[in-house]
């Protein structure tokens, strides 16, 4: 199928351009960043919008920095370049790892991480890692302000987000994770560069004696967006994580997590799932934060 | 509805007056005349059989429009051999007998024209290079063969040479 014939395409080089043709079409725009999902929607008719305002000639959206106490990510930053960006290999493991497990390459070339979150697919990679990481987002407004959103606000539902049709995700922030913390990201698809049937995220810090001093876990590719699993933290926290401890946290999760049909796989998969993946993947958080520890 | 705009594709400039809706795939195969670009599922932009390097990157130009390739550098299939000498990458192919039917060919080809730049070795990276496209005929196994050969092929170059093989 084809898209729907386009009535206006803009190349805005401006956060502030952007921002006023949003005010003047917003119902009807779309904007326009890597197009990984849109052009697949607008084949489909599900998203049929008469003027594209391409992001891509914006200026300073694409940056990738730390600083104050945070890593700043511009909102058009690709996946590609954020899987072999020198910052992830630490501290920011996790999101390189989620990068490197979205789609294929030629998607990861052009796919942007604002762009991911504010489409909010319930199975998408990016989502359960930077809720995990206490992500925010920086959202422009057309009256000249910002807002802050948290990443676990901003994604509302399976497609549904925290935005206005007048706003525009600029940046997003991710406060820089404890020295002696590690994280890691995996999951399991039915083909390669498919969504997620169940993806987990860890990030496990350990206090100077190499017990847990917090844990946190996110799955992903469960209804209606990643969940955050408190028990395990909770079942975690102050102590060895051995592999009977680990054992123990993939039932705790298995039990704590709603899963559903769909698709690509029954409830009862997606639980089994959940029950065998998150100790491998907290295994691998450890191995990393004890790594960054010595 | 429409905007002219200029794409350089395999060093020659293509101007034309194109629909906002026109994809960049048929820009190629219909305003370029460049058919060696195929178009496969066409929805999703999962087959890959699209795959192009547009500014030094490869991408599936059935998820972008034309428009937004105004200005840009784009390299097909037909763009990959110097005159009679086949491309390293389409030699591996050749040699060790990397495709049957042919349609997934040009995207795979242009998919690893991006991964021969900074190659790895194993089987793993190789199949992760081009899980972009499908194959529906080879089950890869001659595929990987055909990637290990090109990768010792521009290994073996002296780097002069390399870069005229990669211009982009």
């Amino acid at each position: 199928m084809y898209p729907k014939a386009i009535e206006s395409y803009f190349a805005p080089t401006q956060v502030s351009e952007v921002l006023a043709l949003l005010q003047q079409h917003g119902e009807h725009a779309k904007l326009l960043a890597g197009g990984q999902s849109l052009m697949p929607l607008m084949k489909l008719r599900l998203a049929e919008p008469q003027a594209i305002i391409d992001l891509n000639h914006v200026a300073g959206l694409s940056d990738i920095e730390e600083k104050d106490g945070c890593l700043h990510l511009g909102a058009l930053a690709r996946h590609a370049d954020i899987a072999v960006h020198p910052l992830m290999q630490q501290p920011y493991t996790l999101l390189a790892d989620a990068a490197r497990n979205i789609g294929d390459p030629q998607i990861r070339n052009r796919g942007t991480i604002a762009g991911s979150l504010v489409h909010a697919d319930p199975a998408a990679d990016y989502p359960p890692a930077v809720i995990l990481l206490d992500g925010r987002l920086v959202v422009a407004k057309a009256d000249g302000s910002t807002r802050t959103v948290s990443a676990d606000d901003f994604v509302a539902g399976p497609l549904m987000s925290n935005i206005a049709q007048d706003e525009l995700v600029t940046r997003i922030e991710i406060p820089t994770p404890a020295a002696s913390s590690g994280g890691a990201y995996a999951k399991h698809s039915q083909v390669a560069g498919d969504f997620a049937i169940i993806s987990v995220a860890a990030q496990v810090t350990l206090d100077s004696a190499g017990r847990c001093l917090q844990a946190a876990i996110v799955i992903g590719g469960v209804m209606p967006k990643p969940c955050r699993v408190n028990q395990v933290s909770a079942l975690l926290q102050g102590k060895k994580l051995d592999d009977a401890l680990l054992t123990q946290a993939g039932e705790a999760a298995a039990q704590e997590v709603e899963t559903d049909d769909d698709v690509r796989a029954s409830a009862i998969y997606r639980t089994q799932l959940i029950r065998v993946s998150v100790p491998t993947v907290i295994r691998h958080a450890l191995a990393r934060a004890e790594k960054r520890s010595a | 509805m429409k905007r002219e705009i200029s794409i350089t594709i395999n060093g020659e400039a293509y101007e034309e007056a194109v629909d906002y809706r026109l994809l960049l795939v048929d820009f190629i195969r219909e305003v370029a005349g460049l058919t060696g670009t195929h178009v496969g599922c066409s929805v999703e932009g999962r087959c890959g059989a699209c795959t192009v390097i547009l500014d030094a990157k490869a991408v599936k130009a059935c998820l972008m429009l034309a428009v937004q390739a105004d200005g840009a550098k784009i390299l097909t299939i037909e763009g990959l051999a110097q005159d009679d000498v086949l491309h390293p990458i389409q030699d591996g192919f050749w040699e060790k007998h990397g495709l049957q039917c042919g349609f997934c060919t040009p995207g795979l080809l242009m998919t690893l024209y991006e991964f021969l730049q900074h190659p790895k070795h194993s089987d793993k990276d190789i199949r992760t290079a081009m899980s972009g496209v499908i194959c529906r005929c080879t089950g890869y196994v001659h595929i990987v063969e055909a990637v290990k050969h090109a990768i010792a092929a521009v290994e073996g170059m002296p780097p002069e040479e390399r870069k005229e093989w990669f211009p982009v």
